[in-house]
């Protein structure tokens, strides 16, 4: 195979997941927020673009719309949890995830079931080299634009409350601030994200189905997360590319070494002994979360070094 | 009528389930202050032990929910050992510990799966089947119905007139009370993980037995069960047992309502989390929940 | 004026009660304080003025507005701000950023606006960060800005939700004992740079204090509470010289009144 489809590969799938691991890092990172229904809101994206596609939309508009169809059922399904205790958002994010599957499954008419349905492709350049370079860009430019944007929400006074979310609602409401509106637009954020990596994948494989988002995609970036950091971007890029790189690491090793076990059932009794472990031994993770960088750290910083 | 009596007898049996699966969780959700999403696998386990043992004497299947139950208590202990109490001894929060919990559901998922392969089994019996004018009924479903129902009373003695059972339970849905109690804490939490993931054994062999067995089965069912918990409230037992059977009651009323309407029946799950919500929206402590 | 009114507020906690038609009145530009004995319901009293414990009857007003059914985070925008008992830091994040998430307005705090118009938070950060110093300055805290809030001992943290509510520049505080757990000296210090707003700034307090001895140096007005209701009021003077007044505050009157 042509070495440049497998980079190609590699690369959209880090820029995928990392995107995934990203919006978790708003959501969980930052405020708390446990959602345990990323493939959810990945698997929304993903749907809405294909159908926005098929509807002959221009591409960036099903990009955009994806994400946005994404965002809002991210809003909708949390609403009532969020002015609930932290876990009734898990239990709510974990079962929507099983729900949007079922019904994917079943509305046959809507997007082709368990048979899937097939994805125009956004490129059609004359070559397939050209195609995948297309789609490197592509998904490399969002995962920058994603990243630039998280980073920039982080380090500012709005990246400031989620912190304090995380900590003390009570405080935070004591202090003029509504918690359930800064939950609620975490989470259509990270949605709106999560589903944005679902148009780009569904963009590049040309086709998905059902079974292409079981829980399993929640939990790997979960791991991501937990890996490179909670509540630092850079944290939550590098658990991707890790992660993303022990997966392929271990489908490149079945081909070369016979293991008396099956090596995907060892990657994942592996990767859950991992997490428990990191959550043990290292909880910030491999990259720990830094302060919020303001012009008001600065101005702190000069008088401090001025005393 | 027939079909009435059918329909009750079949919220019946799937109450039974989720309240045979459901007890463990709730108690150790109301101790340990969070849920234990590889309740999934415990409840798997159970059915995969007893169909070793079924293999081995296909006549022996009341050995085998005693090994089920055995096994999963012990694990169970095992892992809140190994995994929980550390976590919990490092003041971990509330997400870390679901995520722990998580983790160890895949090393348990994926180890069964090696164990016992990825495809579906059977258990090697035959139930004798009844029709009672009508009403179709098989042995493993009486016997279910049985074992849910003395397993609940047995609970409920238990929660009524020993120190210990008080202590749960009073623990469970007020863990303020921990302090003032006076008694020894850490014992309590492990005879609950025990006690709680051995019913989820005993749920996950009459599953198999009534279905089929495979590594996800217990995820499978995951969601109508944590419904079951938190309409009953969490922490609280007498919450769950109205809650199985109004799950269960509402699931298969839910199921002839799909086929009269035409839609798929695959929206069963749909209707525990339709439950779900609505809990959340209307009454988030749950019915008898603190 | 009459800033704040408490008027016949019911609270129950199970079978116990706790606040049993307390009220009383909160004059604009005062120093008022509220005392009595431990498990009076002064802390009660507190949060359900602040919307953190809903009342099972009677109403508050806040310039004439009631704010009975108000969630905190609206009652603070009405401009009351109240100072926790125990200090509630966001203890991983610096004194600095603490004392900011108090700020009244920061444009920063939407999302939208985080992201597009960054020169102008960035403005209002730096003009935050030099009011944030003066209160520093005061609370002699200033060299410790960019530690975590959680590295504090007690009065220090004790000082820092102090700071937190001056942030705010509310038109009245609720401070629940600001001077418990600081050394004397400071507590002077506390009393007499409140006492310098409520002069200068027209800023009016309602201060729950244990020690008596501050009452006449800076209170104007004094309620005392004993078994969830307000039972004497007055001047400092008043209130101190009334016969019953000690054996009230010992707390050897009438038990908690049980359903």
């Amino acid at each position: 195979m042509d070495p440049l489809f497998y980079l190609a590969d590699t690369l959209i799938f880090i820029g995928i997941f990392s995107l995934l691991s990203l919006s978790l890092n708003l959501e969980f990172g930052l405020t708390s927020l446990g959602n345990f229904g990323k493939v959810a809101f990945f698997m929304a994206g993903a749907y809405a673009y294909t159908l926005l596609a098929h509807a002959a939309l221009p591409p960036y508009l099903c990009f955009l719309g994806g994400a946005l169809i994404a965002g809002l059922i991210g809003l909708v399904i949390t609403l009532p949890a969020l002015r609930l205790r932290e876990d009734y958002l898990a239990i709510v994010t974990l079962s929507f995830g099983e729900i949007l599957r079922t019904v994917v499954k079943a509305e046959e008419g809507l997007a082709g079931g368990v048979r899937g349905i097939s994805v125009p492709a956004v490129f059609h350049l004359g070559s397939s080299r050209a195609d995948a370079l297309a789609n490197i860009l592509l998904t490399l430019g969002c995962l920058a634009l994603c990243f630039l944007l998280l980073q920039a929400l982080a380090h500012s006074p709005y990246g400031r409350v989620l912190r304090a979310i995380r900590e003390d609602e009570v405080a935070v409401k004591a202090l003029g601030k509504n918690p359930v509106y800064f939950k609620a637009s975490v989470l259509f954020i990270g949605s709106c994200i999560a589903g944005l990596a679902g148009g780009i994948f569904a963009q590049y494989l040309n086709f998905i189905d059902p079974t292409m988002f079981l829980p399993t995609v929640t939990f790997l970036v979960w791991m991501m997360l937990i890996l490179g950091g909670a509540g630092n971007n850079w944290g939550a890029l590098l658990g991707g590319v890790v992660v993303e790189l022990m997966n392929r690491g271990t489908r490149i090793m079945k081909d070369f070494i016979t293991l008396p076990v099956d090596p995907n059932n060892l990657q994942f009794i592996f990767f859950g002994l991992l997490v428990i472990l990191i959550l043990i031994f290292r909880p910030q993770g491999i990259l720990p979360e830094g302060p919020v960088k303001t012009a008001a750290r600065k101005e702190a910083q000069n008088w401090i070094s001025s005393l | 009528m027939v079909v009435l009596l059918q329909l009750l007898l079949n919220s019946l049996i799937t109450g039974s389930i989720y309240l045979l699966a459901g007890t463990g969780l709730t108690l150790t959700y109301g101790l340990s202050r969070f849920p234990n999403f590889a309740y999934a696998e415990l409840i798997t386990l159970g059915g995969f032990v007893a169909y070793t043992l079924l293999q081995h004497s296909p006549e022996s299947f009341w050995a085998g929910l005693l090994l089920a139950f055995l096994t999963c208590g012990l694990v169970s202990v095992l892992s809140y050992r190994l995994v929980f109490s550390p976590l919990v001894n490092r003041r971990a929060s509330l997400i870390p510990l679901m995520v722990a919990s998580i983790g160890l559901g895949y090393v348990l998922r994926y180890t069964m799966g090696e164990i016992w392969s990825w495809s579906d089994l059977g258990y090697p019996l035959v139930w004798t089947a009844y029709n009672w004018g009508g009403l179709r009924v098989t042995s493993l479903w009486l016997y279910l119905i049985a074992v849910a129902l003395s397993a609940a009373l047995l609970l409920h003695l238990f929660f009524k007139c020993t120190k210990v059972g008080l202590a749960i339970r009073a623990i469970a849905t007020n863990p303020d009370l921990a302090q003032v109690s006076g008694i020894n804490l850490e014992r309590v939490i492990l005879f609950t993980w025990f006690l709680g993931a051995a019913l989820a054994g005993v749920a996950g062999v009459f599953r198999a037995a009534d279905t089929q067995l495979y590594p996800m089965m217990g995820w499978d069912i995951l969601l109508p069960v944590f419904a079951a918990v938190v309409l009953g409230g969490i922490g609280s037992f007498y919450g769950l047992i109205i809650a199985s059977y109004l799950l269960g009651l509402a699931e298969n009323v839910g199921v002839v309502f799909l086929q009269a309407t035409g839609l798929s029946t695959e929206y069963r799950m749909a209707i525990a989390f339709l439950v779900l919500i609505l809990v959340l929206i209307f009454r988030p402590r749950g019915l008898l929940g603190r | 004026m009459d800033l704040l009114v408490v008027d016949r507020v019911v609270k129950n906690f199970g079978g116990l009660r706790v606040l049993n038609q307390a009220s009383l009145v909160v004059k604009k530009g005062t120093v008022t304080a509220l005392v009595g004995p431990n498990g009076s319901g002064k802390t009660t009293l507190f949060n359900v003025i602040y919307g953190l414990t809903p009342a099972d009857e009677g109403e508050v007003y806040f310039r004439g507005k009631k704010i009975t059914r108000y969630p905190p985070y609206q009652i603070y925008r009405e401009g009351l701000a109240l100072a926790f008992q125990l200090p509630r830091l966001f203890n991983q994040l610096p004194i600095m950023d603490n004392l900011l998430l108090a700020a009244p307005v920061n444009s920063g705090e939407n999302p939208l606006r985080a992201l597009f118009t960054r020169p102008r938070w960035q403005e209002e950060e730096r003009a935050l960060a030099r009011q944030a110093r003066e209160v520093l300055e005061l609370l002699e805290l200033t060299p410790l800005a960019l530690r975590p809030a959680g590295q504090l001992s007690g009065g220090q943290r004790k000082l820092v939700e102090i700071g937190r509510v001056l942030m705010a520049k509310p038109e009245m505080i609720l401070v629940d004992e600001p001077a418990a757990g600081i050394n004397p000296v400071l507590a002077r210090k506390i009393y007499a740079t409140l006492k310098k707003l409520q002069q200068e700034k027209g800023l009016t307090l309602f201060v729950i204090e244990h020690r008596l001895e501050v009452l006449f140096d800076f209170a104007d007005y004094v309620y005392l509470m004993d078994a969830g209701r307000v039972v004497l009021e007055g001047t400092p003077e008043e209130v101190l010289a009334h016969p019953d007044f000690y054996t009230i505050y010992a707390g050897e009157s009438r038990p908690w009144r049980v359903l």
